[in-house]
Parts: C-alpha cells; sequence; structure tokens
C-alpha cells in the first residue's frame, strides 16, 4: 500500500500543486480541500485517519483584523498539527512563508511564525515559500499579474525597490514532497525555499507587463502615506482591494534569504520568467 | 598516446593526497592543473636565500624580498611578494555579491599560502556525514606522516608565557568552555630556521604546500602532469579543456570547492540554477596579552599559529569554535607601526611593549553558524568555464554568533592572560579563511545535486569528487587536514 499523505489548502494554488507532484512521486495524496477541512474549524477524525504525513498548505485569507487572522490561521493551525499528531500522523510539514521573518512584523507572517512554533511544538517541520508564480497566472500572484495587465499606471510603494523572492508552484510542491524526507531537527531556522535571487517589486510588474506586451510605467507612492490611507478605509468598515496588513508586509521583505538548506536536500529552483519560459512560449522569446 | 587509469584535475592539498593514494594502490595518473608557479625572479631570489644560513643573508634583504606585511582580504598572503596564488575575478570568472571566495590557479593551489595548522574534526562533528570519525581516522593518521605534523615547533616567547598561564588555568579555562593546546602544524622542523617569514613566504619551504608533495610525485613512475591546463567540463567520459580533451576511466575533481563545483555543475548543465555553498564564519582580531615579555624583534620564532584554542559551550554556539593564536610577525610590526606612527620612533619603549603583546586571534566557526551562499551558471559566450556568481546568504547569523564569541573570549580574559580587542575584529565575507564547500555534499542515500559517500554525482558516473565541493558540513577546526584525509580516503576505497 502507497503511503497516505494528506493535503490541506487542496483546492488551492499550493495544494493542489503538491497533489499532483504526490502523485508524480508514488505516494497517495489525500486532499483536504475547504469541504473536508477549514481552519479553525474542528478537525473531521476521518480526514486524518490513516494517513503518515501532512502537509499543511491552507491559509484563511479572508479573516481581516490581527486577532481574527491569529484564531483562524494561528490556533487553528496549531488545532490541526496536535489533531494530526493524535491520529498518529508521523511526519508534518507546514507551509509558512519568507513574511514570517520577524523583519516583516505584518500579521500574516506572525501567525504564521506562531504556527510555526506549533508545528515544531508537534515535532514537525515548518518551511517557507516566496512568491509562487506558475502560468496560468493564480493565487496572489495571479492578482499581481491581473494588475500588471490592466491598469495604465501602476503605483509602487516607496520606490518599488523591495526584494520579493519567488517560487514556481512546482518548484515549490517539488521541494515540499521532498521535505517530507528532511528531519526538523537538522534545521536551525524554517528553511526558505524559493529562488535566492531577490527581484524588485517594481521589477516583478515590469516583467509581468512585458509578458502581455505592456510597457508599464510605475507611479511611487509613499508606504507610510498608502499604509494610513488604507488603515481608514479599514476603520470605517470599508474592505480596500488591498489589504493595509498585506501592504505592511510588502514594505518590509527580507533583503537576503538562505535557500541553501533546501537546496542541499535537493529542492531545485528555476528564475522568475526564467529560460524555459521562453523555451515553453510562456514569454515572447 | 599513453593511457591512464585516472585523471586528477588539480594539485592542492585534495588532488596531490588523492593521486598519491592513487599511485600507492597502483593505478597509473594523469594530473592536470592550470598550475601557475611563482615569477622566476622571486623565486630565484628565494633559492639564493635558501642556498645560505640565515646568518650570512644581506641585512634586508629577506625583508626585501617579502615585501610589505599587510593583509588585504582579496589577497590575505603574498609568497616572496607575490601574490600569484590567487587569481583574479576576470581570470576566475567569479563575480562576488557579498562574498569572499577565493581561487587559485597555482601549482600547489591554496596550500601555496596556508597556515599549516591540522587538528581533525572531533567525532562529535560528523552527525550528517554518511560516516564517523573512524572512517576517516586512518587517513588522518596518514596525511599527518606525509605532511610531518608537529607540536614541537618552538613556541614564541610570548607564546611560551600564554601556553603556561593557560595551564595554570586549565580547570577555570575548561568550565568556560576552552581548551588551549600547542598549536599542532605541517612544518619541518629539520627544515625551520626560526626566521620568522612563514607567513610572506619561507624560503627553506619549511611549511607544507602540495607543491613539496607534488614533486615526489613527479620521480613516481605512473605519474604524469600536465600544466597549462584548465577543465570546463567532462562530457561523455572525457575531461574537456580549453581545446584539448583527455580521457580514463576515473575521473578525480580537486579544483577547489569552487572550481570543482563549477566543473560538476557545468557538466551536469545546471545553468542558471542556484546552487548551495557552506562557510565557516570566520573573523581576526587583535589580542593584547596582559604581562612583559622580551623583545620580539630579537627573538628567532616561527609566525605560524602558536595556540589552538578550542571552545564548547552550547550557549556560544552548538558547535566547537576553533580558534588559532598568533604572536609577533611583520604582520604585526606593520599593524602596530601603522597606529602609532612617527610616535613609535620618539616612544621606543612603549613600541617594544606593544609589539611584545599585541597578538592575533583567528575564529572560525562551524557553517552552520553561516547560513549559505550560493553561486548561478551562466554559460560563457567563448566556450570556456561558465561564469560563477556568488551571493551572501544574510549576515545577520555569522555576525551574531561572532560577537557571541568574542564575547566568550573577553570573559576569560583572566585564565587567556589577554584581552581581545573585540571593537577592532575585522568580521570575514562569507568565503574569508578559504575554508568552503559543500555544493554536492555526501549523503547515505544521495538525492539531487548530494554525492555518495564516495563523492560521485548520479549524473557524473567514474567521477569522485575529492576536495571541500563534498563535505557535508563544515566544521570548524582545521578545513584542509580533513579535506587531505577525506581526499585519501575516496582515492583508496575507489579502486579498492
Amino acid at each position: 500500500m502507497k503511503p497516505v499523505v494528506a493535503v490541506t489548502g487542496a483546492g488551492g494554488l499550493v495544494g493542489g500543486e503538491v497533489v499532483r507532484a504526490l502523485e508524480r512521486s508514488g505516494l497517495e495524496p489525500r486532499a483536504l480541500g475547504r469541504t473536508r477541512f477549514r481552519l479553525g474549524e474542528p478537525v473531521g477524525e476521518a480526514a486524518l485517519a490513516g494517513a503518515t504525513a501532512l502537509i499543511h498548505c491552507a491559509w484563511d485569507f479572508s479573516a481581516v483584523g490581527r486577532d481574527d487572522v491569529m484564531r483562524v490561521n494561528a490556533d487553528g493551525s496549531a488545532a490541526l498539527f496536535k489533531a494530526a499528531r493524535r491520529a498518529g500522523v508521523a511526519q508534518l510539514v507546514f507551509v509558512s512563508s519568507v513574511s514570517a521573518d520577524p523583519a516583516c512584523a505584518s500579521d500574516y507572517g506572525d501567525a504564521k511564525r506562531a504556527a510555526e512554533a506549533a508545528c515544531a511544538a508537534e515535532g514537525g517541520l515548518s518551511v517557507r515559500p516566496g512568491l509562487v508564480w506558475r502560468f496560468p497566472p493564480a493565487g496572489l500572484f495571479g492578482a499581481l499579474e491581473k494588475l500588471a495587465g490592466a491598469l495604465p499606471v501602476l503605483p509602487v510603494f516607496d520606490g518599488g525597490r523591495q526584494p520579493f523572492f519567488t517560487v514556481h508552484a512546482e518548484d515549490l510542491a517539488d521541494a515540499l514532497v521532498r521535505a517530507l524526507d528532511w528531519k526538523a531537527a537538522s534545521f536551525s531556522e524554517p528553511p526558505a525555499l524559493a529562488h535566492p535571487e531577490p527581484l524588485e517589486f517594481r521589477d516583478l510588474l515590469k516583467r509581468l507587463a512585458a509578458r502581455r506586451g505592456r510597457t508599464l510605467a510605475t507611479v511611487s507612492v509613499p508606504g507610510g502615506l498608502a499604509y494610513a490611507g488604507l488603515r481608514a478605509l479599514e476603520a470605517v468598515g470599508l474592505t480596500p482591494p488591498f489589504r493595509s496588513d498585506s501592504l505592511k508586509g510588502l514594505l518590509r521583505t527580507p533583503g537576503r534569504i538562505d535557500a541553501g538548506p533546501a537546496l542541499r536536500g535537493g529542492a531545485s529552483f528555476r528564475p522568475f520568467l526564467g529560460e524555459r519560459d521562453r523555451e515553453n512560449g510562456i514569454i515572447a522569446p | 598516446m599513453e593511457s591512464h587509469d585516472a585523471v586528477v584535475i588539480g594539485s592542492g592539498p585534495a588532488g596531490a593526497v588523492a593521486a598519491r593514494a592513487l599511485l600507492d594502490a597502483g593505478a597509473k595518473v594523469l594530473m592536470l592543473d592550470v598550475g601557475r608557479t611563482l615569477e622566476p625572479e622571486r623565486a630565484a631570489a628565494a633559492a639564493r636565500l635558501a642556498a645560505r644560513e640565515p646568518e650570512q643573508w644581506a641585512p634586508g634583504e629577506a625583508a626585501a624580498l617579502a615585501g610589505e606585511a599587510r593583509t588585504d582580504a582579496k589577497r590575505p598572503k603574498l609568497v616572496f611578494g607575490s601574490d600569484y596564488a590567487y587569481a583574479g575575478p576576470r581570470e576566475a570568472r567569479v563575480v562576488q555579491d557579498g562574498t569572499n571566495v577565493l581561487v587559485s590557479h597555482a601549482r600547489g593551489g591554496l596550500s601555496t599560502v596556508w597556515g599549516a595548522a591540522l587538528a581533525p574534526n572531533p567525532a562529535a562533528e560528523f552527525d550528517g556525514w554518511p560516516f564517523g570519525r573512524e572512517a576517516l581516522e586512518p587517513h588522518y593518521d596518514a596525511v599527518a606522516a606525509l605532511v610531518g605534523a608537529t607540536t614541537q615547533a618552538r613556541p614564541s616567547d610570548r607564546a611560551r608565557r600564554l601556553l603556561s598561564r593557560h595551564k595554570e588555568s586549565a580547570a577555570a579555562l575548561a568550565g568556560r568552555g576552552f581548551t588551549s593546546e600547542p598549536a599542532r602544524l605541517a612544518l619541518d622542523l629539520e627544515r625551520c630556521r626560526n626566521v620568522g617569514l612563514c607567513l610572506t613566504g619561507c624560503p627553506y619551504g619549511a611549511v607544507w604546500s602540495s607543491e613539496r608533495l607534488l614533486d615526489s610525485l613527479k620521480s613516481r613512475p605512473g605519474f604524469a602532469y600536465e600544466a597549462g591546463v584548465r577543465v570546463r567540463r567532462l562530457k561523455d567520459g572525457a575531461v574537456e579543456a580549453e581545446g584539448r580533451s583527455f580521457r580514463a576511466p576515473k575521473v578525480y575533481l580537486a579544483a577547489g570547492a569552487l572550481a570543482s563545483a563549477r566543473i560538476a555543475a557545468e557538466s551536469l548543465g545546471l545553468y542558471d540554477k542556484p546552487l548551495p555553498m557552506l562557510y565557516q564564519p570566520y573573523f581576526l582580531a587583535p589580542f593584547l596579552a596582559t604581562g612583559g615579555g622580551g623583545d620580539p624583534e630579537a627573538e628567532r620564532l616561527h609566525t605560524l599559529a602558536q595556540v589552538f584554542l578550542g571552545l564548547s559551550d552550547p550557549a556560544v554556539s552548538k558547535r566547537r569554535v576553533h580558534l588559532q593564536l598568533y604572536t609577533y610577525s611583520a604582520h604585526i610590526r606593520t599593524a602596530v607601526d601603522d597606529a602609532l606612527g612617527p610616535l613609535g620612533r620618539l616612544v621606543p619603549g612603549a613600541r617594544r611593549a606593544l609589539l611584545s603583546r599585541l597578538c592575533a586571534v583567528q575564529g572560525y566557526l562551524h557553517s552552520e553558524e553561516g547560513g549559505t551562499l550560493w553561486m548561478t551558471l551562466r554559460a560563457a559566450a567563448d566556450g570556456g568555464p561558465a561564469e560563477v556568481r556568488l551571493t551572501a546568504p544574510p549576515a545577520g547569523k555569522r555576525k551574531a554568533a561572532v560577537q557571541r564569541v568574542l564575547r566568550a573570549l573577553l570573559a576569560a580574559r583572566r585564565e587567556l592572560g589577554g584581552v581581545v580587542l573585540s571593537p577592532l575584529a575585522r568580521h570575514g565575507l562569507p568565503g574569508d579563511g578559504s575554508h568552503v564547500g559543500g555544493t554536492f555534499p555526501m549523503a547515505a542515500r544521495p538525492v539531487g545535486p548530494q554525492t555518495d559517500a564516495l563523492g560521485r554525482l548520479a549524473g557524473l558516473p567514474g567521477v569522485h569528487l575529492v576536495d571541500g565541493a563534498c563535505l557535508p558540513s563544515i566544521p570548524a577546526t582545521t578545513f584542509t587536514f580533513t579535506v587531505m584525509a577525506n581526499a585519501r580516503r575516496i582515492a583508496a576505497e575507489s579502486v579498492r
């Protein structure tokens, strides 16, 4: 019998890719989409029974406000890890984020870090992917891609020089499957899963626009001012398209990441819109 | 065409030791090397010194050849005033971003500027390796014999005082996690005349370099050496160099951690993909000894490391820290004279007191404390070796670890008999100290870029990585000694 690997967030960008990667490597994925598991809600016994490993990809982005984000995502993840251990799941892998770096100081990053601690407490391994990209675009990357294709002039914050670390969805999924063989004890901190070459936010958007044959003009907006504006909108109960917390995470990104531990563990990361994409016609030759 | 059983790429410590082990096993070996040598006029001047006893040297003759004793990160040590041991960035095809990984094209590689320090990895530091200390033990012993390991080099007056201080306070030092012992060196005591030129080029060739081993191999049947060959990659069982190609059933990659990784990666076509590289966080700090001493300028001494300090304190690092104390040398004299300026001549007593007390501590930490730098290959348009771009990992971790070590040194100032001048410490960039590797780490069950216990990559049959490029981690203890022992182990076991 093939080992069963439970995957939360299986309906999402990363989770879906992980399910396919598990199949490719001869393991049996158990896809836990939102119908079978929701963060912050009790975990059904059947979801985890008989699984040897869990890859926790789910995250609820609809939660707003620090308390809500923490309760749903951090506490919800902690409850999931406990339930997995009770069900006899041997390996836990938690999909955190490079934004969990303490320097980022966003609610999202803090909640990810709290969930990392809960995972570690159960002997699990957390990993920190960068911005996940693929074509056709999806997730946060999809939203950025759409903006780069639609707006005439794109606002960027404080010059748009914030470094981004990108990871192709397939590379990430392959790394997560490999991570099932990694020992949490051999990492002094959660390994980063991304191409270690930083890409400026501005540059990332321009490349996306260029792929659609557009030349993108960007206009710099002071980050502090934009943050105050978004906070004001949220305070009066409006939901701006871009949350103040996401902006906070965007403005404070780690300048360098250490992808070495993952690379040494057999992970491989392609560059953002690299040669292969040219060959595959994703970008114009 | 003559046929060989094995091609060894590189003449540094790993290559020379591997070649020797292969010859001992009866194999016919061809060594390929860029093989740059010291400029003939400098070599001739050194030979003139070597032909006489130091008493017969003209005043200033040796100092003139040594040139200025100043440290420079890009060329940390000169040999008889020459920087031939270091390949420039253009020539090495390396672009550095916050790193300083040195490449050598010299005959003997970076061992021509080696500190000759020998300490085996402690048994506990082999976790994550596909074998334990016991597997390397016979090779450590054999290499120690080969390089003439000794703890009997005459310590300097200052070193004697420090060592006796450490002995008196051994229990207190141990309580702080420190060990102290006379340095174990690859120094030929028969040749050594204690002329204090270890760091600028020994005319008598007393400091071991793999050039010496190479010279002894040349007289052995079955050994051939070809210089002027820069290997680009291995393709379809052949070693490809600029315009030439070589064949042998087995190939041993020993071009130095960066060059070997580049050759392996280019052979596998790993262009534009980040590849990892480990390094030991490194620092160099002044250490001011307490208590009087003689005039070091009048003393006959060697200027390699005098004392090895070990630090095992979980609050500082989970891993053992290796420290080397250097006492008076021309470099220290230059540092003092630079600091004092014309004052030095006005107050010669103060200058002498400083010269006798000022030491340098060189610190090496386990690669785990440093994070991983990464390299990417870009194919060269001219068909030559690929360009390598190196990028540093976040600096916070290594800096914090070095600070913890400096604090521990300062806290032990009484027992150590001196004060480390932490604010003047030079924090090395990733790569400084030249202890790097681990791009294709050996593993019991290799996956992806990992090699097996004999340094073999799945995609490159018959090829063994034998230098730093295959180390699973880089413990703080002397890197070169472990590289040599491991190269010997792989070479010997691969032909068994």
